[in-house]
């Protein structure tokens, strides 16, 4: 199976006024195509912050301590906001835990539901136009260029006429025939010549300065402005450099040309051209597209039928508050769908919902994994909830994942104390004895304790426990947890009898 | 709960309807708590349960039906006599109108009178309910967070019920709210502390202290796990399991969660849509479900158990399957202690699945 995501060693801490909170403490796992994986713990545990963290949604006074999160070969802790952008929404999309807090309460789910298509419709054609100009630009660059060295022929071949033409494009196409002449003219510039002219006044300039010991940097860069195109003195700041009297800047600048002209020199400009009109023919049509108000309302319904709401044309029209809570659910999902992600993160979707809509709304989450091919990483603090869900659940507690397997690994042959606890604490149909509620909460992480972090609470801690942080140790190819008590040394402990006697019971189930 | 005191009702509720406007969202409901049980309300969000629970506590006032605490009458509603007087001055008008039968129309009359004193009788039992009676039944609310006032210390919380009821001498009050705070398993340090400095789980114990502290007889837990963590979530019902034992507590239970609702409840009442549909002993509604409604409430029920999940199919209750126009519903015993909502059809098919 392909990796959809791969997190590794991830470390978040977050700033408050009593010290840092080390929230997530060197997670790693990995995400495959298709796949569910999902994340349990209590509150605090830092399975939310680790899910806030892919989408690049961390809250301001958070510190990224280390780690990588690898998307289609980019590390998303290092990406800046504009690239998340591109990201958000697109390919990974999250359904936050309470439909009412998470939808606009003035705003009708219609106008919510289509927000984020017309906007990415908008950025979209934005991006395009602006990656179209520059493409001219730098088309017309290298036709000049290509002019100048001679590979004229090569360059008219492949006129840059897009399938869709642009009002750029148009332009472009029309006055390319006038500009021809001009090119000719401009393609002298870059000859030796005019180079060697150009680098003797730049050192007369910088000698009359230099010796005068008048420095003033506007006057300079007006003189310098005035031989060198605009973009060179930025890049090498050489009014700043000028005024601390530096004289290498000469021979760098000297360089600089040099290698400019020779890697000229070396490029195709021809392949470079007919790359650069072919990249135009198929941006082309993204500038002029529209997402239009028609179209995306039509978009909408069709996600909001997906999702299961009737009468969606109705509906449309309608305020948040005049949902259920179920409904709301299915707009926060067919929101987050709107954009068709790869992955949905669902943070704790179903705790604000009652028994038989949180049926009806993990059914829908399958579904839609099946029919869109999504890959699901899954929040929770119930166990009992993604039994039907999982296929792979990781066990987090105190910001470190303490237990990974299989769904089958977790239920039938759990391996950590701490998932033996959850297990065992939450009633099923059939218990009639006290519940063995986990004691105590969960430790201060400003403070984390030495050693393993559910020692306190756990009643088969060993003395290393208090000492020594323990490793993850394998017990399968699939599953592995982080306790002593799998270490070859220590005592063996058996697990609580409720989760014996369930492990049998589910057994016979199975038979029957 | 014990032989002796099981027969003792507590809390009775007839008939009970509460109207907003044109949504009915209690409809004629009827059910006894006796002494020492926790009877669990579940159903759907909506569906009227929360509704009962404080309609119980006197924070509604009813459109219609009677609530008796301890043999007393603390709630009545007017609507069901309003109804029958209009009823009667219709036919009066009508048999009138016809002009005979003076007999029948004495007797309507007499009706109409029988009817006027009991909505006499209703409204002054509504306003002389005596406050004794009415604290003697507290309330647990769903979110600790909301519920608990952020400038109150955990004293003051505590305390405000007894200094509302007229207790002045501040050393009693500190010693009851340390006892109290005790009980639930919370230390005297945490009196003067501020509810924001606790886990959620010890703010659902202020909640709990804060109601006993009153000495209820009847504790009405609407959701009060709802909003906790799983972990947490077994602590509060084992604390509630111990309090009910210790003090002789009845808990009127509001869940959506059925598990813990079958765990923790001697008797079950379901609700839809405003109706209690079924009512039997845990054991016997997770049994035998006779409602297709609750059918499909256990059917929803997640187990954590992958194998099973992947085979269970949820069952969908559709409203529409009843056959409600010339057979008229009603609350019926289906089996010993076990009542559904149905028409004499269902009643039979019921009776006959069931033996």
């Amino acid at each position: 199976m392909e990796k959809k995501l791969e997190i590794k060693g991830l470390r978040i801490s977050f700033k408050t006024p009593n010290g840092k909170l080390q929230a997530v403490r060197d997670v790693s796992f990995d995400l495959y195509s298709g796949e569910t994986l999902c994340i349990v713990g209590e509150s605090g545990s830092g399975k939310s912050v680790t899910a806030k963290s892919l989408l690049g949604i961390l809250p301001k006074n958070s510190i990224v301590e280390g780690g990588e999160i690898f998307y289609d070969g980019k590390d998303l802790l290092r990406c800046s906001e504009d690239d998340f952008y591109s990201i958000r929404g697109d390919k990974i999309s999250m359904i936050f835990q309470d439909p009412m807090s998470s939808l606009n309460p003035i705003m009708r789910i219609g106008k919510q539901l289509t927000e984020a298509m017309i906007l990415k419709g908008k950025a979209r054609r934005r991006s395009a136009r602006k990656s179209c100009k520059h493409t001219l630009k730098c088309l017309k660059k290298t036709m000049i260029e290509a002019i100048a060295n001679g590979g004229f022929e090569k360059v008219i071949g492949p006129l840059p006429v897009p399938a869709k033409s642009t009002s750029e494009i148009t332009e472009m196409c029309k006055n390319f025939g006038e500009d021809l002449f001009s090119y000719a003219e401009i393609a002298i510039r870059y000859s030796s010549a005019v180079y060697g002219e150009r680098k003797r006044r730049v050192l007369e300039l910088t000698e009359k300065y230099l010796k005068e010991n008048t420095v003033n940097t506007k006057k300079l860069a007006a003189a310098v402005k005035a031989s060198i195109d605009p973009l060179e003195i930025k890049k090498d700041s050489i009014a700043y450099t000028f005024g601390r009297g530096d004289a290498s800047l000469i021979k760098r600048l000297d360089s600089h040309y040099k290698k400019r002209l020779s890697a000229e020199k070396a490029t195709d400009h021809g392949k470079k051209a007919a790359e650069l009109i072919a990249f135009l023919q198929k941006n082309a049509e993204d500038s002029q597209k529209k997402v239009t108000k028609a179209e995306a309302k039509a978009r909408a319904l069709k996600l909001m039928e997906e999702v299961g709401i009737g009468d969606a044309k109705k509906r449309f029209y309608q305020y948040p508050f005049e949902f259920s809570g179920g409904m709301r659910q299915r707009i926060v999902i067919a929101i987050a769908l709107a954009a068709d992600p790869d992955i949905l993160v669902c943070d704790e979707p179903t705790t604000a919902l009652d028994v038989t809509i949180q049926a009806q709304i993990l059914e829908l989450i399958n579904k839609i994994k099946e029919e869109r091919r999504l890959s699901v990483i899954f929040i929770t603090h119930d166990l009992g909830v993604v039994a039907n869900m999982a296929d792979r659940i990781a066990v987090m507690y105190a910001g470190k994942i303490v237990e990974y397997g299989t769904s089958a690994d977790i239920f039938y042959s759990p391996a950590h104390p701490y998932t033996w606890a959850l297990l065992s604490s939450m009633p099923d149909l059939d218990t009639d004895e006290r519940l063995e509620a986990i004691p105590g909460t969960p430790p201060n992480m400003i403070y984390p304790p030495v050693g393993d972090a559910f020692a306190q609470r756990n009643k088969y801690a060993l003395k290393i426990d208090y000492e020594q942080e323990p490793p993850m140790f394998k017990i399968s190819d699939t599953h592995s947890a982080a306790t002593w008590l799998l270490h070859p040394k220590a005592p063996k402990v058996e697990p609580p009898a409720i989760i014996k006697e369930r492990a049998l019971k589910m057994k016979k189930r199975a038979f029957e | 709960m014990t032989e002796a005191k099981k027969d003792q009702t507590l809390l009775q509720v007839k008939d009970l309807c509460l109207y907003f406007k044109l949504n009915r969202a209690v409809d004629n409901i009827s059910f006894d708590i006796k002494k020492g049980e926790v009877f669990g309300l579940v159903g759907e969000s909506g569906c009227g349960k929360t509704t009962t629970g404080r309609s119980i506590i006197r924070l509604y006032d009813i459109t219609s039906g009677s609530i008796y605490f301890k043999g007393e009458r603390i709630a009545a509603g007017t609507l069901l006599y309003k109804e029958k007087i209009a009823a009667a001055k219709a036919e009066i008008a009508e048999l009138k109108k016809r002009g005979g039968n003076g007999e029948k129309i004495k007797e309507l009359i007499s009706t109409i009178k029988d009817q006027e004193r009991e909505i006499k009788a209703a409204n002054y039992d509504q306003k002389n309910c005596p406050r004794s009676l009415i604290t003697q039944i507290q309330m647990i609310f769903q979110d600790p967070i909301a519920s608990l006032d952020p400038r109150m210390t955990v004293r003051d919380i505590i305390a405000e019920g007894l200094i509302i009821a007229g207790e002045r001498d501040r050393k009693l009050i500190n010693k009851k709210v340390y006892e109290v705070l005790d009980t639930v398993g919370l230390v005297r340090e945490h009196a003067s502390r501020y509810p924001h400095e606790f886990s959620g789980g010890q703010r659902q114990r202020i909640g709990i202290a804060r109601a006993i502290i009153m000495q209820p007889e009847l504790i009405i837990a609407d959701e009060p796990i709802s909003a906790l963590d799983v972990s947490v979530q077994a602590q509060v019902i084992n604390l509630l399991n111990d309090l009910r034992k210790k003090l002789g507590l009845t808990i009127l239970f509001i869940a959506h969660d059925l598990s813990v609702v079958k765990y923790f409840s001697d008797r079950i009442g379901v609700m839809y849509f405003g109706k209690l549909i079924e009512l039997a002993p845990s054991r016997e509604l997770f049994a035998n479900p006779c409602h297709p409604y609750t059918k499909s409430l256990l059917s929803a029920i997640p187990l954590p158990d992958p194998e099973y999940e992947k085979k269970r199919r949820r069952i969908v209750y559709d409203p529409a399957a009843h056959d409600y126009k010339t057979d008229k519903p009603s609350f019926r015993e289906v089996f010993c202690d076990h009542f559904v909502y149905c028409n004499e059809e269902e009643f039979k098919n019921y009776r006959k699945q069931i033996y």
